[in-house]
Order: structure tokens, then sequence, then C-alpha cells
């Protein structure tokens, strides 16, 4: 549980552009909270910021200088690791287990569900995996999108399987560089 | 802000009884404390002057109180109230929950109380119409999304219709908050809803969204234990469920 959640807090937002629309960026005090993937979801997603730390979101992208740096160097192919203070918050228990071992599958690969369940130590959670995934408040830092289905096939993803297959792609272009 | 129907949708900008919070306390034990007595609890809860306890957005603002106190998350089992809940959910991006009450009863009108038959056949007139109704929230993208939900709901009565869809995602457990920072924002539940939503042709539908309707119809009880709304829809089996200490589902 979320139990650690003091005063003092606040959150900063940005809405930037991306080649796979809009991404709503979301900062805590200690480092990046959320990163939201459907434009129709970002109003919900700042209320429910807005109640989880109880206070107002405030629009300043100041504080998210070196995470907008980070992704438009990502998405032009130059950047294969995040360097980011991050407020793993927004999850807790397992799931948080999962998305922080998310960031041990390299750039450019991918891993199964099963695998991935391995890697934690619980080779039996794929579904767990899964719904760790599908619940992942940082997206693209924390990389789901390189978790596949074992047969191959992309699966889901917060922001369409077509941005999932094009960022995957994207990776492989890039690996060798 | 918005997430519609939720108390997300009240920006909280009070922050003064967070910080004396002690933040391990269980709030188990501080439910209802002396009546008469406006204070604010360690959980977020408020006790009013009526010696009630709700969560501070819908301690102050009358309409907010009453709405908290008899609509929010009541089940709601039928299409048009359904879909009304939808279509505002997506009105309110980007303004407060109130704002959106106090509208309500010109969206009503101008959205044929939310008849989905009658919406799905909406044309160009209605569009411009809607579009000079300084009583609704007058957005384009929003107007015609609405429209467009109407004729997804109508579509899917071939399919069993809205309500089973979004109570088939009904989830196996409530969670069972004593602080906000333990209400979730998005479930398994609300990110599978989404996606089929989204798959059946519906707009403004994202699992956060879906989460905050989730909780306004009932089908989580995310109200805070102590509240004295808790256990009151009827969905959940209140003694076992309000005990449970929540956890992470995996």
């Amino acid at each position: 549980m979320r139990t650690d959640i003091a005063g003092d807090e606040a959150i900063s937002y940005e809405v930037i552009d991306s080649p796979y629309g809009q991404l709503l960026l979301a900062a805590s005090t200690r480092g990046l909270v959320k990163i939201g993937l459907d434009e129709a979801d970002f109003d919900a997603e700042l209320a429910a910021l807005s109640r989880t730390f109880e206070v107002n979101p405030v629009r300043d992208s100041r504080p998210l200088q070196s995470t907008i740096g980070q992704l438009e160097e990502y998405f032009a192919g130059q950047r294969q690791v995040f360097d980011l203070s991050l407020d793993h918050r927004l999850a807790s228990g397992f799931r948080q287990t999962v998305q922080q071992a998310l960031a041990d599958i390299p750039y450019g690969e991918t891993a199964s569900y099963g695998e991935v369940a391995a890697d934690v130590g619980r080779p039996r959670a794929s579904r767990a995996v899964g719904t760790a995934c599908a619940t992942n408040p940082l997206p693209l830092v924390l990389p789901c999108h390189r978790v596949v289905r074992s047969d191959g096939s992309v699966g889901h993803y917060g922001g369409g399987p077509a941005m999932k297959v094009a960022l995957l792609d994207l990776e492989k272009r890039n690996r060798a560089a | 802000m918005s997430s519609q129907l939720s108390p997300a949708t009240t920006p909280l900008t009070s922050t003064s009884s967070i910080n004396e919070r002690s933040l391990v306390e269980p709030a188990e034990t501080t439910p209802l404390v002396e009546p008469a007595e406006t204070r604010s609890e360690p959980s977020g809860l408020v006790i009013g002057d009526d010696g009630l306890a709700r969560p501070r957005w819908a301690a102050h603002d009358p309409l907010l109180r009453d709405y908290y106190d008899t609509e929010w998350g009541m089940p709601v089992r039928d299409e048009r109230g359904l879909f009304e809940r939808l279509s505002l959910e997506a009105f309110q991006s980007g303004l407060s929950w109130a704002t959106i009450l106090r509208k309500r009863p010109a969206f009503r009108t101008a959205f044929a109380e939310f008849m989905p038959d009658v919406v799905a056949n909406f044309d160009d007139d209605d569009i411009a119409r809607l579009l000079e109704d300084a009583g609704i929230v007058r957005n384009r993208a929003k107007i015609l999304a609405t429209i467009n939900n109407a004729a997804a709901t109508v579509r899917l009565r071939e399919d069993g219709g809205l309500v089973q869809f979004i109570w088939a995602y009904q989830p196996d457990e409530t969670p069972a908050p004593a602080t906000y920072a333990q209400v979730p924002t998005t479930s398994p539940e609300s990110v599978a809803l989404s996606k089929a939503l989204k798959r059946a042709g519906f707009a403004f539908v994202g699992p956060t969204t879906m989460y905050a309707l989730m909780e306004a119809i009932g089908m989580v009880d995310t109200h805070l234990i102590g509240s004295h709304r808790r256990g009151t829809s009827g969905v959940w089996a209140t003694a076992a469920v309000s005990e449970r200490v929540p956890r992470c589902t995996e």
C-alpha cells in the first residue's frame, strides 16, 4: 500500500507531442511519477494524481526538462537507457517489483510475460506480470512495451498495439547503432 | 481536472491535515468521532456538523455533499443512466465535477435525457444547437463523441447491452482504502473495460476515466474506511469487505 505519501508534495505536469501522439508527463518532488499515453484519459489521470497526492497538479515543464529531453532522444533513436529519478508510489507490491524489473530487459530485445515472471522469482505468475504491465504508471521509461506474448504477438499496450509495434521497431533499428 | 463523478474531480487544495497525520496509524481505529464538531481526520475524512464522516471533496459544497450522500457509489444498472454517466465523464475533462453537477439539468435537456436512441440520431442541426447552448460544455469533440457513443450503445444491444457489458468488469473484491493515497487510479479491470469499450467503438473511455466510472456506479467501493457511506451500495458484503486489509491484486 502507498502509506508513505507525506505532506509537502507537489505535482508538476506537462503535455508533449511525440511521434505517437500526445504524452502526459507528471513529476512529484521525488521524480517522474506518471506517463500517460491515452490523450482522452489525461484529465482523469491528473484528477487521480490530485486525489492520491492531495495537491493540485500544476502545469510546469521545468521539473520535467530532463525527462522531455531524454524522451526526445529516445524517439530519435539516440538514447537506449533512461537516467531519471523515478517515483514508484503509484504502484505497490508485486506490480511495482515487476515494473522495476522491466528496466532489465535490454533495449531492442523482448521478453515474454512468463520470462519476466521467472526473472522476479514467480515463474507461474505470468498473468500477474500482464496485470503489472497493464497498470504500469511509467510506460516507455519502464519498458513494458518490451514484454510480448510467448507466441510472439505483441499483446496489449496502453498507447495501442500499433505504438508497441512501432517502439519495438524503433529499438530494433537503432540497437546496433 | 476530470475523472468525472469521482472525488478526484475536486482537486484537494487543503494539505494541512495531511501534514499532521501519522502515516502508520491504522485508519480502522479512527472511525466516526464525536459528532457535532467539524474536524478533519488523519485519513482525509471530515466530520460534518451533522456528525457524519465524509471525504474532504464532499464536506463543504452542499451540491457535492448531497451528491456524495445520495448518488456517488450507488449502483447504476440501467442503460440510460450508464450512458449519461459515460457522457458526462467525457464532458468533465478540464472542469470540476461541481461544474458538471450544476450543468447537469441543462445537459439532460440538451441531450434528450440521454436516451441513446435519440442521441444516436442527432444531426448537424442538433450539433449546431448544442454548440450554441451555454448551459452545457460546448466542446465539439466531446459533443461528437457523445453522439458516437450513443450509436455504440445502441449497437451493443445485440451483444447483451451496455449494462451487462460494463458490469462484467466488476472485480472479485473491492479496495478498502483508509486514505486517498490508497485509492487506486486504475485497475486491471478498468484497463480491460477501457480496451473493450474502445473495441466496441466508444471514445473518451481511458482506463483512469473508467476507474472513476467504476467508483461512481458502485462497481468498486472506494469510500474511505470510516465514511458514513462506506458499504451502502449493497454491491459488496460490507462486514467482510470493510474489515479486509487492502492489498495488491495479483
